[in-house]
């Protein structure tokens, strides 16, 4: 066991000799030592941010073989157009990472700053994508706060592909009964609503309890029930997206970062290491879009 | 010339030799310390001022107990108050107690490194306790949080008055502080080993910590996320865990517990690895079966992780889930007892010193297997359908975290308290405390057995008539455990102050700590010069071995790598 670990020693002391221009922190005997732990410690990282996201994955899957039916009908405003092009984005700034870390392991620091300047133009678009389909929620009354409002939505949706002509999609068993509380609300005597028609202010209508105070009850509490449903995928939708955009955020700053100290020469980019541990970062945030994206925009 | 050079001699002898502590004395030199000792110290310092918090908070507890009708505090205060009791005990004492202070001092040293593999995210780690810890404290201060410690929703989440989205953050943030400590600790112990140093030459306690970090790192996210979502919940109104809103509330007691269940692990693990090196050092022997001793914190770690559901049997979870809970429950006894079994074998036939740190862990012994057998009465679903909620609860949970827990850090604080600060503290208040601890302890949850068992609901402010003798009972005890406290913060400050100096090994005990001087440098060996480790861990049988011989090594009489240099 000693002979084993003076080789150990030796070959050490090697690299040493080799990599005699990078910094060695004090702990460590050697760069390849530091270097490992390195990347050690960032897998481990990842290990962590696998499970602070499986547990959402958890959540997700739960509630959608509970609600199934509902999970359906509420995935259908979110925009496969908007998360087709986010895919293809995060896949392109996969891409370029995997360039930049290459041309940092080559040693080419130009090469580095456009790749990773490429990167960050794809995460900033990224983030436009999606506060554009965040803001469309947000109007549509789809944020699950205590003003969600799905009717609303349904309403709006229904108009929408109406006035598109996109008749293809029949409405769902849901869809139907939500309309029929909204069209029982307008023939009920105690419709108060100034509107023409209870639909068009219901669209309108910012606040529920509006909503609520115009629908009958018995189909409303049914109407309410579906929606809770909806407002449950709506919260996971929220919550994950989110916190990917948190994540997404961070990379960001990181490759800031990383950028200005490869602009400025500084030592710390002196061998590839930080660039090779953001890259496993932002390869996990992509992936984790990798799951998302069919996850919520492609459910049938 | 002769008379001068031995003046310089006693010049330099009485000099006092540089170490951790009197290198640099400025306030910055602590609050941005890189060196894993100083924080450790820095861990100890604020772990033990919550822990004081904390115990202020249960002397209330029971005080107001000792009257089945409340007199002294209003049920809402009441509440309040054990509720405190419990967030700040598990979040802020028990899960970092030993990683955090004596781990974090250790591990490096253990495994003959110079320090942790990451040491500026090691101090990021305690900002983050402390920015926690705060934010717990404030959310105490501003009118106090009355959910428990277990967060239930959807109490937490809609009803409950008070601060809880403040305390969660802080929870949360104090989480991030145990992952990074974890994760360092992973990282040190795959790569910063000394040479030679293989796994199975590392102490137990490194195992003990190594199978800790692992929980750690694979737990704690899922409650950091589970919690975060109950904020969500309760500042914006996501309907994840709301029963109004179709949202299922046992879930969150499902992702709590999975990692709440492994968090009791993650409290015990460095207990029982502590006491390892204790029984070892006392009984100057080898640990019998260090491979099932490693490997038993292994699979505890793996079977802690399986278990979560014995904390729901009384809820709408699935009969055949429960079933299979309560196996897995049992099996969980299978390593533990490995480890008690394997330290009375150590024991037997050695020569056992009687030391306040021995104390500290026989009583351990006795009070971890009294806390795991009544566990198993909880894991069979029959009698914990019975028990549920009842202070049999509070009693068995208490025995293994106070007893095991508590207990295991106290005989490591005083096993290395001597390498920690230099010093000497008086080995009879240690051996009076060690005693003390036990009686009182007993004094204080044995009765809450009986009380639960008769059916006395935890966490209830009026009670019962019949039950009152246990609480006084307990109360009584309580004051006895309280003083027991009390008397380590006086010796212990008073070594610091006045205590003799440390030799290198106070205790003759093996392992690479010992080879050092306490308190030991900054980087813990000298410049490039790290050990060569050619020696089983607990090689207390080898005495002419160089390592176990102190007062020699403090000269500098390492093992170093002599054949290397001879072939450089």
């Amino acid at each position: 066991m000693s002979l084993h670990a003076l080789e150990t020693v030796g070959v050490g002391d090697d690299g040493h000799e080799e990599h005699a221009h990078q910094t060695v922190s004090i702990q460590y005997e050697n760069i390849e030592q530091q270097n490992e732990s390195y990347i050690v410690g960032m897998w481990s990282f990842l290990v962590t941010e696998v499970m602070f996201f499986g547990a959402l994955f958890l959540l997700y899957s739960l509630y959608r073989v509970l609600y199934f039916n509902a999970y359906l009908e509420a995935h259908q405003f979110l925009d496969v157009k908007w998360g087709t092009l986010n895919t293809m984005v995060l896949l392109v700034s996969s891409w370029s990472m995997v360039m930049a870390v290459y041309s940092g392991q080559k040693g080419r620091r130009k090469a580095v700053l456009v790749f990773l300047g490429i990167t960050q133009i794809c995460a900033a678009a990224f983030m436009g994508v999606k506060s554009i389909e965040y803001s469309k929620k947000f109007g549509e009354g789809l944020f699950p706060d205590a003003r969600f409002n799905y009717a609303k939505a349904l309403t709006m949706h229904h108009e929408e592909s109406k006035a598109s002509g996109n008749v293809h999609e029949p409405p769902s068993p849901r869809h139907v009964m939500a309309f029929k509380a909204l069209e029982e609300a307008e023939k009920a005597p105690e419709v108060t609503l100034a509107a023409p028609t209870a639909m068009a202010t219901l669209a309108g209508a910012p606040d529920k309890n509006q909503i609520k105070e115009a629908v009958p009850s018995a189909a409303w509490g049914t109407f309410e029930h579906e929606q809770n449903k909806a407002r449950i995928f709506f919260s996971i939708y929220f919550t994950m997206t989110g916190l990917h955009g948190v994540h997404v955020l961070i990379g960001m700053l990181l490759m800031g970062a990383l950028m200005y100290f490869y602009g400025s020469k500084h030592h710390c980019v002196e061998d590839y290491i930080p660039l090779e541990l953001i890259g496993l970062y932002w390869h996990f945030v992509d992936i984790v879009w990798i799951f998302l994206f069919p996850l919520m925009y492609l459910i049938s | 010339m002769s008379v001068s050079t031995v003046d310089r001699a006693i010049s330099q002898k009485e000099k006092v030799r540089e170490n951790y502590l009197n290198v640099a004395h400025t306030v910055e030199s602590w609050l941005l310390t890189t060196d894993h000792k100083r924080i450790a110290m820095m861990y100890l310092i604020s772990i033990s001022f919550f822990f004081v918090l904390g115990g202020i908070f249960a002397g209330l507890v029971r005080l107001e107990l000792t009257s089945p009708n409340g007199k002294l505090l209003s049920s809402e205060t009441y509440n309040k108050v054990f509720s405190a009791h419990g967030i700040i005990m598990v979040f802020l004492f028990l899960v970092p107690v030993i990683p955090a202070s004596i781990g974090n001092f250790m591990l490096p040293i253990m495994i003959g490194a110079r320090d942790l593999a990451f040491p500026r995210l090691n101090l990021l780690s305690w900002y983050l306790y402390m920015i926690g810890g705060g934010m717990i404290l404030a959310s105490i201060l501003f009118g106090g949080v009355d959910t428990g410690w277990t967060f239930y929703t959807p109490y937490s989440s809609i009803y409950a008055n008070g601060n809880v989205a403040l305390c969660l953050v802080g929870v949360f943030i104090a989480g991030f502080s145990s992952i990074t400590t974890g994760l360092n600790f992973i990282v040190t112990v795959h790569k910063m080993r000394a040479p030679g140093m293989t796994w199975f030459r590392m102490p137990l306690f490194i195992w003990a910590l190594y199978a800790t970090s692992v929980i750690i790192m694979l737990g704690t996210p899922v409650v950091a996320i589970t919690l975060l979502l109950v904020v969500i919940e309760r500042t914006l109104g996501f309907g994840i865990f709301s029963p109004e809103l179709g949202g299922d509330p046992v879930l969150f007691q499902h992702m709590f517990w999975f990692y709440s269940h492994p968090a009791v692990y993650i409290m015990m693990l460095p207990a029982l690895g502590v006491i390892n090196e204790i029984i070892a050092a006392n009984c100057k022997k080898r640990i019998f079966g260090y491979e099932f001793v490693a490997f038993s914190s292994i699979a505890i770690a793996v079977f802690g992780f399986i278990v979560w559901g014995h904390h729901m049997f009384a809820t709408s979870q699935s009969m055949y889930a429960s079933m299979v809970f309560s196996v897995i429950s049992f099996l969980v006894a299978v390593p533990s007892a490995i480890k008690v079994f394997n330290w009375i074998t150590t024991m037997y036939k050695g020569s056992v010193e009687l030391t306040s740190h021995m104390l500290f862990a026989l009583g351990f012994i006795g009070l971890f297997t009294i806390g795991g057998l009544t566990g198993l009465y909880l894991s069979s679903i029959a009698t914990d359908l019975h028990l549920t909620a009842t202070y049999f609860v509070v009693a068995h949970f208490h025995y293994v975290m106070v007893g095991g827990a508590l207990l295991g850090f106290m005989s490591g604080l005083h096993f290395w308290w001597p390498k920690m600060t230099g010093k000497m503290y008086n080995e009879f208040w240690g051996q009076l405390t060690a005693i003390l601890m036990f009686v009182g302890f007993n004094m204080t949850f044995f009765p809450q057995f009986i009380a639960g068992w008769l059916g006395m609901p935890r966490r209830y402010h009026f009670y019962a008539q019949e039950y009152q003798v246990w609480h006084v009972a307990s109360s009584l005890g309580a004051s006895v455990l309280g003083i027991a406290f009390i008397l380590p913060a006086i010796y212990l400050t008073h070594s610091l102050i006045a205590g003799k100096q440390a030799s290198a090994n106070p205790w003759n005990a093996v392992g690479l700590e010992w080879t050092i001087p306490s308190p030991p440098t900054t980087f813990n060996f000298p410049e490039n010069d790290l050990p060569v480790v050619t020696w089983e861990a607990y090689e207390y049988y080898k005495e002419q071995h160089g390592h176990g011989h102190s007062d020699e090594l403090e000269v500098g009489a390492f093992e170093w790598r002599e054949s290397e240099e001879a072939s450089v």
